[in-house]
């Protein structure tokens, strides 16, 4: 009997045979995230299983210690940056049938899920209990807990509450070695020694698998209102949210999209763009009424101070829809539309915010060295977790991948963007993972930081089992 | 055999890149089968592999394509109509003589030798419908095409819709032989089969010369009023309303009154009726204007209704998936507290009280013609 044969017995004893895949067919769906890098390598894995418990991940992670296969584990997939692809093909370990909301507690204002629950059905588990889980990405109807806490992520009210990760309590984590490790808990300060936490959440599977997680929950606000301005460049518009910090008030969205991303947002539902507009960005408040009433009336101040002016509510609408993806509200998302002719890519890095205007200055120009003359790249900006001051820009690049010269161009522009950010004085951003896509400068950035990192990985995955090939760890 | 899939590559690309997902996790085949494979994204994966060349068709591949019950809930979320890839994947592995299993070719083989779907002797159905009065009507303003469900499974349902038109002196004609709209056969990729079907159905209808025709199958419902324009690739002629439109409009005048009945009632949407057709309000304001009727609405309900799981042919072909499937639902309308769920579809009628029993749901399952033909002072 091979290797793999062996394995899919072992898995089918494990988790029952309706939960493990040879099939060409099913596992091709697993062979791509939402990134360029996905397109320019073969990543099917070379079998697929759904585990049902914690006790299963780690039996399963003791299976491919055995037989020294790799493990790639799956939420929803929809990772931009190619961290959940199969390098070294072997296991995709798919999370999403741990899914079970274990317990809301409004009183301690705290929800425990598995890691495979979609955010959506997080959010519906808590407000069906009247509390407000509040990480809410575009994708929350099928990204999950344990994806966005293993590959970070904003929200669209992230500018009040924080990413994800500030979201974290406590998780429960199978390591590399099979063993099973509890962190944190439903009290605030249940970290009570070094912070263990954050050497799992946005570590993308690489040190363990995130199993369950107990989570921060607030009380449900009762009114929501939002108002979009255009600014004539994104220096001014930056100037406007320290503005409006200063003045007091903290919106829980705050997203700044330059013409080409609003226009990609608009799409689904064709709402025109006024012909001025360079930067405009969209705030949301939320509380009750007069809270709301007095924090609009002073972000509309501050940034008519600095030379904004008021969009269209019809535009406002249409952006809030498109970026407030729910279990009411998907059939507004943009997500496939557009893609048909390109295929858009980030540029993930993150700037000092006095150099944002000089980082998008570059990156019009090297556009135009690059040649790409007739394509609009899309900037887009957000705040997270320091109330209305965004803390970082990315450029969302529109890459043909039907003709093969425009993937490497890509990869060659995408570098020459990352040294400006470091040059900066920026880092590399793990806002949308870091995987394949910015794995390659992490090691340079880091130093000596890197080594003590790979020492971390060898003593919680010595086998080097977890995503082999990924983030740069065995290159 | 992908000659006429190539129209979807490029989308099959967006959703390859794109990845988002957002078909997922309301897919009553995926929730089912719990493979992503089963998904729309799986499929149209599927789909990108095989116009790529790198996934040939098998019986695997036919088994997750084919359990797609037609929903349509993909194209809400994704923008891209999802499931009319997914169609021409069912219609291209049929004409190449794929499929996961003999009873999705059993829908086809019987509609071919008997003429209905269910195999049955088309006497029987062709007694049935000589013995309504009004197969021998005259000067009739509607001609009521009864679905091969309503009429070799679905008695009660025939009868109700019989009593109120009746009562409410509608002028119709019913055909006297059953000719089946060829839905089922086209949902399970028969596109010869489901011309063929239409061809008789247009034909039968000229020759009868009434060009209004009236159905309370919500998949006859969508099938002559949208997929026949397709199918016959010119108008069909006439045009078809759903009793659940012309009940809301009879009540509306006052041609129809019911007594009281004090219950809360939730409504299921028909796929085809609903999220197919954009017929959501009618039903919704027939049980609001029912005396005694507290309305509650389903969460998912309107175009984001969730399947019930019989469409497709996934009930004919994997009864237990589909029964299965119409239980989480009737969940659903449990979490209402509602005491009736009400829907207005043979299929889904049958398929949700199969659920709701077996979950031993205390809940009573209705079709809305059931409903209004009880209550008819």
């Amino acid at each position: 009997m091979n290797k793999l044969d062996k394995l899919h017995d072992q898995l089918e004893r494990i988790v029952g045979p309706e939960y493990v895949t040879f099939e060409l067919c099913d596992r091709l769906v697993y062979s791509k995230d939402y990134s360029i890098e996905g397109f320019a390598g073969n990543y099917t894995p070379d079998i697929v299983v759904k585990p049902g418990s914690t006790d299963e991940v780690a039996a399963i992670v003791r299976i491919a210690i055995e037989l020294d296969i790799p493990i790639y584990t799956w939420g929803g997939g929809t990772s931009m940056s190619g961290n959940p692809l199969a390098v070294q093909h072997g296991i995709v370990l798919d999370m999403k049938r741990m899914n079970r909301i274990i317990e809301v507690d409004p009183e301690n204002l705290t929800i425990t899920a598995e890691a495979g629950s979609t955010m959506a059905a997080v959010q519906a588990a808590a407000q069906k209990h009247g509390v407000f889980f509040t990480h809410q990405p575009e994708s929350c109807l099928s990204s999950t807990i344990g994806g966005a806490l293993s590959c970070m992520g904003i929200s669209i009210f992230s500018a009040k509450y924080g990413y994800v990760y500030d979201q974290a309590l406590g998780i429960e984590v199978v390591l590399g070695t099979g063993e099973k490790l509890e962190i944190g808990g439903k009290s605030y300060l249940s970290v009570p020694s070094h912070n263990l936490l954050n050497l799992f959440l946005g570590a993308e599977g690489t040190l363990g698998i995130i199993t369950k997680a107990i989570l921060k929950v607030y009380p449900i606000p009762q009114h929501r209102d939002h108002l979009s301005f255009g600014f004539p460049n994104i220096t001014m518009a930056m100037a406007a949210c320290k503005r409006i910090h200063a003045a007091g008030c903290w919106p829980e969205t705050v997203y700044a999209f330059d013409k080409r991303s609003l226009a990609q947002y608009m799409e689904r539902a064709k709402t025109p763009i006024p012909e001025d507009v360079k930067m405009a960005i969209l705030f949301g408040c939320s509380g009750d009424q007069d809270m709301v009433n007095a924090s609009m009336k002073s972000i509309a101040a501050c940034c008519t101070e600095l030379h904004g002016h008021i969009l269209p509510d019809e535009l406002t609408h249409s952006w809030w829809n498109s970026v407030n993806i729910n279990r009411d509200t998907f059939d507004q998302s943009n997500f496939a539309l557009s893609h048909t002719e390109y295929e858009p890519d980030l540029i993930d890095a993150c700037v000092p915010l006095s150099k944002f205007q000089e980082y998008s200055d570059f990156c019009d120009e090297l556009k135009a060295e690059f040649g790409w003359i007739d394509i609009d790249f899309g900037a887009f900006i957000v705040a997270s977790p320091r109330g209305p001051i965004p803390f970082a820009i990315y450029f969302s690049v529109p890459i043909d991948t039907r003709l093969s010269a425009e993937a490497e161009k890509w990869f060659a522009f995408k570098e020459r963007m990352y040294r400006k950010a470091l040059a900066l004085g920026g880092s590399i951003s793990d806002v949308n993972g870091v995987g394949l896509r910015s794995a390659p400068w992490i090691r340079e950035q880091l130093g000596t930081a890197w080594t003590f990192l790979t020492r971390i990985k060898s003593l919680v995955d010595p086998k080097n089992i977890l995503n082999r090939g990924q983030r740069g760890f065995d290159q | 055999m992908t000659e006429k899939l190539r129209r979807y590559e490029d989308w099959a690309r967006a959703c390859m890149h794109v990845r988002c997902g957002l078909c997922r996790e309301n897919c009553p085949a995926y929730g089912q089968m719990k493979l992503d494979s089963y998904s729309a994204k799986g499929k149209v994966t599927m789909l990108y592999h095989w116009l790529e060349g790198s996934l040939e068709p098998s019986e695997k591949m036919a088994e997750r394509v084919f359990a797609c019950t037609s929903c349509g809930l993909c194209d809400i979320a994704c923008g891209y109509p999802q499931s009319e890839a997914i169609q021409e994947m069912k219609i291209a592995l049929f004409d190449a003589g794929i499929f996961p299993s003999a009873q999705y070719s059993r829908i086809s083989e019987h509609t071919r030798r008997a003429g209905n779907p269910y195999g049955e002797t088309p006497e029987t159905g062709q007694q049935l419908l000589k013995a309504i009065p009004e197969a021998s009507a005259e000067n009739a303003e509607y001609l009521l095409f009864f679905g091969c469900t309503e009429i070799y499974r679905g008695a009660p349902q025939r009868e109700s819709v019989l009593k109120i038109l009746r009562s409410a002196g509608i002028p119709f004609k019913t055909p006297s032989e059953n000719i089946c709209c060829g839905s089922p056969v086209y949902r399970v990729g028969d596109l010869e089969q489901a011309t063929i079907q239409a061809k008789s159905v247009q034909s039968m209808v000229k020759n009868i010369g009434i060009d209004q025709v009236i159905a309370s199958c919500s998949g006859c419902y969508r099938t002559l009023s949208h997929d026949y324009s397709t199918l016959l690739r010119t108008d069909p002629g006439f045009r078809t309303i759903h009793t659940v439109q012309l009940i809301d409009r009879l009540i509306k005048e006052g041609t129809i009154r019911m007594r009281r009945m004090n219950a809360k009632v939730t409504y299921h949407d028909p796929c085809h009726l609903g999220r197919h057709s954009g017929i959501y309000e009618e039903p919704r304001e027939i049980l609001r204007s029912i005396p005694g009727v507290s309305f509650v609405e389903m969460e998912w309900n309107r175009k984001f209704s969730r399947c019930c799981g019989a469409g497709g042919g996934l009930r004919s072909a994997r009864g237990e998936d589909a029964i299965e499937i119409a239980s989480r639902r009737v969940k659903e309308a449990e979490e209402t507290g509602a005491s009736l769920l009400v829907t207005a579809c043979p299929f889904c009628l049958r398929n949700l009280e199969d659920g709701a029993k077996s979950i031993g749901s205390s809940i009573k399952v209705c079709a809305i013609e059931s409903l209004v033909a009880n209550l008819i002072e």
